[in-house]
């Protein structure tokens, strides 16, 4: 029985920390292990906050077995999270067994499948010129701010010197304000403020204070508080970035 | 005419964001024109006031992401993160963060007020339609 209990949280454990790196949001995620525990015939208490998971499972007897882990990178991957989602639901429906599941998930976290940089450069660049576009206007900035985000999604996404968001972040920022000073010269009839704005988009952490935000009303009130603290650590480090990067070009006025 | 253009262009910058969260292409597409849908309803309603026409977008974003999450059995989440992309106050966030560091503290303040007005419209708009099309599905598999 107790091996049984230790190889049902191991593969709960796993479960919620792919989906939770996966970018799932945590309420779905609690649901979801509660119900694999319910489906092996246990009583589960889960608690996620932000990146540390708490699960404790119950057997009829009352023996009970606790496990904390800590998930240290969120990256999102929606394909990944939708094939987690899709396993544990056949699980759930009894499709599956427990063992053929784990190997499943485990085929799951190692697969590499990905986008090819070219496809992503430009997924980041219509990104940047879309919201340039809608938010402030100005077909030549829009187009800078293509330029400008691939770029810079580039070089923090794959010349990685230090594995450090807010250092990311701020690196990010001193490239943006420095970049678009040069191509405001280079794109005659652009805008700072449009190249800026255009550009930043990818880096500015918007989904992550809405998402705090619904946490928060969903009763995930501490999970939903810490991704507002770090929405707003992210946010400062781009923008001091930013400020960093005027001082080489002699300051700037939005 | 503007608008329309405007919500194409919207929808296509919120597929390729959904393609850098490495999303299916046809989930991609799909959140792009929920997307554009979400900007044209977001533009015809901003008379209103920005928070209006944030929350009955995000509203129209979470039914429509349901929906067609429900109908292609996968989880809503990548569509509508997808189509709310584009109106996340991220700009405004970084223009109020801006504003404190010059020592605009009373712009910056307004800023940050606006910034999480918004974030909160867009949060309550989605939950409304979760609880909305959950009580619709629940109906539905009782009949």
């Amino acid at each position: 029985m107790e091996i049984e209990m230790e190889r049902a949280l191991d593969f709960m454990t796993e479960v919620a920390a792919s989906l939770m790196s996966y970018g799932s949001p945590t309420t779905r995620t609690e649901i979801w292990v509660t119900r694999i525990g319910q489906k092996l015939g246990f009583e589960v208490d889960i608690a996620i906050i932000y990146t540390v998971i708490y699960i404790t499972v119950r057997d009829k007897d009352g023996n009970f077995k606790s496990i904390t882990k800590r998930v240290f990178s969120l990256p999102s991957d929606f394909e990944k999270f939708m094939r987690v989602d899709t396993l544990v639901k056949k699980f759930v429906d009894g499709k599956i067994q427990l063992a053929e599941a784990h190997l499943e998930l485990k085929k799951i976290i190692n697969d590499q499948s990905t986008y090819s940089i070219f496809l992503r450069l430009i997924a980041a660049a219509l990104t940047c010129g879309g919201f340039e576009y809608i938010l402030v206007g100005g077909t030549m900035s829009a187009i800078a701010s293509m330029v400008l985000g691939a770029v810079v999604y580039a070089a923090t996404n794959y010349v990685r010197l230090l594995n450090n968001r807010f250092f990311q972040q701020f690196t990010s920022g001193i490239m943006i304000s420095i970049g678009s000073w040069f191509l405001i010269h280079l794109f005659k009839g652009s805008t700072l403020s449009g190249v800026v704005s255009g550009s930043i988009m990818l880096f500015v952490p918007g989904l992550l204070i809405t998402n705090g935000f619904s946490e928060i009303s969903q009763a995930s009130v501490i999970s939903g508080t810490i991704k507002e603290s770090e929405a707003m650590a992210l946010l400062i480090a781009l923008v001091f970035g930013i400020f960093a990067g005027t001082v080489f070009v002699g300051g700037m006025n939005f | 005419m503007n608008i329309i253009l405007n919500s194409i262009i919207a929808g296509v910058a919120s597929g390729s964001f959904t393609i850098l969260y490495n999303a299916r292409f046809s989930d991609a597409i799909i959140a792009g024109g929920i997307g554009a849908i979400g900007w044209y309803v977001y533009s015809i309603l901003i008379g209103y006031g920005m928070l209006t026409a944030t929350l009955i977008s995000a509203f129209t974003i979470g039914i429509i992401g349901r929906i067609v999450s429900r109908i292609r059995h996968m989880p809503s989440q990548p569509l509508i993160v997808g189509g709310i992309v584009v109106l996340v106050p991220g700009f405004m966030a970084f223009k109020a963060m801006n504003a404190f560091i010059v020592g605009k503290n009373t712009e910056g303040t307004t800023l940050m007020l606006n910034t999480f007005l918004t974030a909160a419209a867009i949060g309550t708009g989605l939950i409304v339609a979760v609880a909305i099309t959950a009580i619709i599905f629940r109906i539905k598999i009782r009949r």
